[in-house]
């Protein structure tokens, strides 16, 4: 009977803890503008379902966002609103509007309807989305595009440069633009530094369910490339071209990661990861943000390459000893080419 | 008096554990370091008093009636739902491909024909671990979670470029659907459809379903003790298919009614755990289908709410789920709260989840 007793006046005593750390918390951490500002412009972004810890382009999206939001000349706050499920996307960016946001940015081209939607229904406030383009979209709203054709042109080159078999690989996801772009830059990269070498290409069917989502059949084309010669890997396809990586990693074969820099975003490929082709896209989203609040929004979708450092190729981490330094220069040299317009990767897609 | 004194004891135990629940999830809030104070001024804010907060609230409310009669409809037959989930995502395919294959039919048509597509897939869905139960014996926790799976991969299947894909969009999704198709829009300037009504009305149904008819009458016998159910003639078999189905119906339901009345297509991940959200509902409605209308507003307005939150204090809207799962424990034990409270004489009923002989009576102190 005491210790009943006793137990229930401790768990009072935690309730009441509790009550007292509820009433006392610590105030929220959020992006603000310095004080001096006559007028703080007003960003919301909205994620997609991957949320903003899914390390790719959520997180970068974000990060660009930031990086406008601390730079005190631009006198800008943000906030995030991560979404549960896709019926969430036009109520987040609604709640933006009816508190007055002067802006908001949509992550994914998963977006893309209801971002075009929300754009027609409120024509004074700037939307912009991050990977998408659209045929005809209104006004106040512009896309962010990146020539993936060139970070593949650069991993290709140096792909070209490191191969030992004279054979490298690449697995994909879907077979669509952006995808395609990185692919076909891969292979254009790979035969302008090494003219012999094969290179082994495989997409994700149609009929796959799992797209960009199917690390498994990833590892096995990652596997089947290997026993064909390939020694080195590209997987170009979200959690599918994780796969790859991981395929690779197993063989002891060199792989190259997608869309950010992998060694930091997916540890568990490190060990393979000689470099990731890269869309910056915390450069296209503060660039969007310094347009808008700079009274310059840009008239037509945005298209970022390597001349505005929109893509790139990832440092080499653990590789940076492996690598020599010829090819290193030879792939700096290539990257300043295609930053000054006077190399073409040919892919016109 | 005695009727309200009984409901205020009923309610007692799920009123506490969701005071409990939000206590619980402040003290997380507090640890990440953001004002617990502020995000529940958030929550609330974002759930009432905004702007489309209301209307909003009550359009997140509506799956989860839908849902939570489903689960609550399986309860009381003693049987445990754990596939609306799946029965949701089958309905919202039936739904879509209605919606968007047939062309030039009136709303009065057309609207009615997508959402019983939508509950004859999910009473399908739900009928066949019904049967599979009824026949074998399989257990339906097991084959119910194993079918959610399957609806995942084969919803994934069918939007990502196979038959219901879109051709024309790169996103892996359905067409739209048919504007005939749409649940007509009930309140002007806002998102908030006939689905509400139609929510509405499928408790007093369910109800009258359950305590008013002779099927009802047989679903309670067997939630109560199959063996004398069978004794007195009453097919189990036949009626926990039947219960299945009604209940995977419910949730065939609640899929189309969202893909006619809020997003008009289908993406493949569409709902994020709406079905096992269904299942605290059930819970914390003990499975009374009145007690399903403010258990579900309550999930409805904390997930429509938390978006706001997050804007306000950048509060991950996961909290949310912090508070449900605390519920959904302390609801599952009651007897907890009730010695907290040092309530004793509870009336046996209000224990139930799905047998009043389940849970027990409150422990003497």
């Amino acid at each position: 009977m005491v210790s009943m007793r006793a137990f229930r006046a401790w768990m009072v005593g935690v309730m009441a803890v509790a009550l007292i750390a509820t009433a006392c918390g610590g105030s929220s951490g959020s992006s603000t503008a310095g004080s001096s500002c006559s007028k703080t412009y007003k960003i919301g972004l909205v994620t997609d379902v991957g949320k903003l810890t899914d390390k790719s382009f959520n997180a970068a999206s974000w990060q660009g966002v930031q990086q406008a939001a601390s730079d005190k000349s631009l006198c800008v706050s943000a906030k995030y609103i991560e979404s549960n499920q896709p019926t969430d996307y036009r109520k987040n960016m609604e709640t933006f509007v009816d508190q007055s946001y002067d802006m908001i940015v949509a992550v994914g081209f998963l977006m893309a309807d209801d971002t075009l939607a929300e754009a027609k229904a409120h024509p004074n406030v700037k939307f912009t989305i991050v990977d998408n383009a659209y045929d005809a979209a209104p006004s106040n709203l512009v896309g962010l595009v990146f020539k993936e054709d060139q970070a593949g042109y650069l991993i290709g080159a140096l792909a070209g440069l490191l191969t030992k078999t004279n054979t490298v690989g690449q697995v994909l996801g879907l077979k669509i633009p952006p995808v395609q772009r990185y692919a076909d830059g891969y292979l254009a990269g790979v035969k302008s530094t090494n003219p012999n070498a094969k290179v082994l290409t495989v997409y994700q069917g149609p009929g796959d369910g799992a797209a960009f989502n199917n690390p498994a059949w990833g590892q096995a084309r990652a596997n089947d490339e290997i026993n064909q010669g390939a020694d080195i890997v590209f997987g170009g396809g979200g959690n599918t071209g994780n796969g790859a990586l991981i395929g690779a990693l197993q063989k002891g074969k060199t792989c190259i990661g997608v869309d950010v820099d992998q060694y930091l975003s997916y540890p568990d490929a490190a060990k393979c990861l000689v470099t990731s082709a890269e869309k910056h896209l915390s450069v296209a989203v503060k660039t969007i943000i310094t347009d808008a609040v700079q009274k310059k929004w840009p008239a037509a979708t945005l298209t970022f390459d390597a001349k505005n450092n929109g893509v790139g190729i990832a440092p080499y981490h653990d590789y940076d000893s492996k690598v020599p330094a010829d090819v290193k220069s030879k792939i700096s040299e290539i990257e300043k080419k295609l930053a000054d317009g006077s190399l073409q990767t040919g892919v016109t897609i | 008096m005695r009727a309200a004194l009984r409901i205020a004891q009923q309610a007692a135990v799920p009123l506490v554990a969701i005071l409990l629940g939000f206590l619980v999830a402040g003290v997380a809030v507090a640890i990440t370091g953001a004002d617990p104070s502020q995000a529940y001024l958030g929550l609330f804010q974002g759930a009432f008093t905004n702007k489309h907060a209301f209307t909003e609230s009550l359009i997140a409310s509506v799956p989860y009636v839908f849902l939570g009669l489903a689960v609550a409809t399986g309860f009381r037959a003693g049987l445990f739902n754990i596939g609306a989930d799946g029965q949701f995502y089958l309905g919202a395919l039936g739904g879509v491909f209605v919606g968007f294959s047939i062309h030039g039919l009136p709303g009065i048509v057309h609207i009615p024909l997508a959402i019983l597509a939508g509950v004859a897939c999910g009473a399908v869905y739900g009928g066949l671990p019904g049967f599979l139960k009824a026949r074998f014996g399989a257990h339906e926790v097991i084959t119910t979670i194993m079918l959610n799976y399957i609806a995942y991969s084969l919803s994934d299947y069918l939007i990502n470029r196979g038959p219901l894909g879109d051709p024309h969009s790169s996103a892996p999704k359905t067409p739209f659907i048919d504007p005939s198709a749409q649940l007509p829009i009930i309140f002007a300037d806002s998102r908030l459809h006939l689905g509400l009504l139609l929510a509405l009305l499928a408790v007093p149904l369910m109800w009258f379903l359950i305590e008013r008819t002779t099927i009802g009458f047989r679903i309670r016998a067997v939630g109560l003790s199959p063996e004398a159910a069978r004794s007195s003639g009453i097919s189990v078999a036949r009626t926990m298919v039947l219960v299945m189905a009604i209940s995977g119906g419910l949730a065939g339901l609640a899929g189309a009614d969202e893909v006619l009345g809020v997003s008009h297509f289908m993406p493949p991940s569409f709902s994020i755990g709406y079905g096992f959200d269904a299942i605290a509902v059930a819970l914390l409605a003990r499975s009374n289908p009145w007690g399903i209308l403010p258990a579900a507003f309550l999930f409805g307005a904390m997930r429509n709410g938390a978006g706001f939150m997050q804007l306000q204090t950048q509060v991950s809207a996961d909290m949310i789920s912090i508070v449900q799962a605390t519920v959904i424990m302390f609801v599952a034990a009651p007897v907890i709260v009730r010695w907290l409270l040092r309530l004793r004489e509870v009336p046996a009923e209000s224990l139930q989840i799905t047998q009043p002989e389940g849970v027990g009576a409150a422990p003497k102190t």
